[in-house]
């Protein structure tokens, strides 16, 4: 197999394994529908020209999540300007929009559109964070994927974890 | 699958999704060739509507700093598309031949990013000499003086030409910016470097 027919077809395998996370992580990062279509494409095709130069330096997970991130956070920050609110750090999340309204308290689809709704919230770093952890990579794969330090990460999932309890502590509580 | 909920709520959101044709993935990713060949031809047809209307002015005004002016901006205007050909001309993918993709995309990026920062001194400077003459020549020709604007309108022209350059100058030092991003990615992916 020549070099460009083994780019095509490691680039076939891993677009189909990694698809729906690719959709997932364009939601996290574009918001708009149409964009979202673009950045998705843009991501395709930045897979493809990587994997000319994969050989096999980390696993292929991780460097498809690591190729991904790379565009998703170059076209979240293109974006920046036409943002009205302002990015926060996970700190600055106390919990998750959303949670006194009886249609959004229950249910996978509400709790992910809620979790959505904070990624969107979220500055680089954190956004990278948390949609890593929610597509359940162990904190070395986040470090790995975001160039964090291993503290970092584990004070990102730390907080992370608390923001998602949040809304069992507070059923708890109301029982 | 994870037990968390929020981990399995966030999975199930999108399960399954399409993927694009290879066909597509590959063009997309010639997107920057593509847009570098437009720009290029832009240019080039800019410069040859230049040297036509300063090839006509060169045999229809009589005034000798126009005459040597519109040689001077014919002049440029043979120079600058030779040096955007040499500096910064498009060179397909396929030229690569067995150098690896990222390598090829590297050192295309690197030549675009020097180019556009250099763009003072090979496209924009030349024009220079030519169009200052042009312009003073607008002050010696009489007829030009009696039917043209004010003198102070003429200097404000004059300063406005600067802006624009200075604004043009400016674009490109921001394209070479974000041509310097695409490239440190690519250093960190290979944990390569100039």
């Amino acid at each position: 197999m020549n070099g460009k027919s083994a780019q095509d077809a490691r680039y076939l395998a891993a677009s189909r394994a990694h698809a729906a996370m690719i959709e997932r992580l364009a939601r996290g990062y574009e918001a708009d529908p149409e964009l979202r279509r673009d950045l998705v494409q843009e991501i395709h095709a930045a897979l493809w020209r990587s994997f000319a130069i994969y050989e096999g330096q980390c696993s292929e997970k991780s460097w498809v999540h690591r190729i991904a991130h790379n565009v998703g956070v170059t076209h979240m920050m293109s974006g920046m300007r036409r943002r009205k609110m302002p990015l926060v750090g996970l700190e600055q999340i106390e919990e998750l929009p959303g949670g006194d309204d009886p249609e959004h308290s229950t249910g996978q689809r509400s709790l992910s559109d809620r979790l959505l709704a904070t990624i969107h919230r979220l500055a680089p770093a954190d956004r990278q964070v948390m949609l890593l952890y929610l597509e359940d990579l162990t904190a070395a794969e986040i470090g790995e994927v975001t160039g964090l330090s291993a503290s970092a990460v584990a004070v990102r999932i730390h907080r992370l974890k608390a923001l998602l309890a949040e809304p069992y502590r507070a059923q708890e509580k109301r029982a | 699958m994870s037990h968390d909920p929020a981990k399995q709520a966030w999975q199930a959101s999108v399960e399954i999704a399409g993927t694009p044709q290879l066909e597509e993935v590959q063009k997309d990713a010639d997107k920057f060739f593509r847009a570098i060949r437009r720009r290029n031809m832009i240019e080039y047809v800019a410069c040859a509507v230049v040297i036509v209307a300063f090839t006509i002015h060169l045999f229809t005004l009589t005034n000798i700093f126009h005459r040597i002016g519109s040689v001077l901006v014919i002049m440029a205007a043979l120079y600058a598309p030779w040096q955007l050909h040499r500096r910064a001309s498009a060179v397909r993918p396929e030229a690569a031949q067995a150098m690896p993709t990222h390598l090829h995309l590297r050192c295309q990026l690197v030549r675009q990013r020097d180019a556009l920062n250099g763009i003072l001194w090979w496209y924009v400077l030349p024009f220079f000499p030519g169009l200052v003459l042009f312009f003073l020549g607008q002050g010696y020709d009489q007829e030009i003086n009696a039917a043209g604007p004010p003198i102070w309108m003429r200097w404000l022209i004059f300063a406005g030409m600067f802006a624009v350059v200075g604004f043009i100058v400016w674009l490109n030092k921001m394209g070479a910016q974000k041509l310097q991003k695409r490239i440190d990615d690519i250093d960190a992916l290979t944990g390569g470097s100039e």
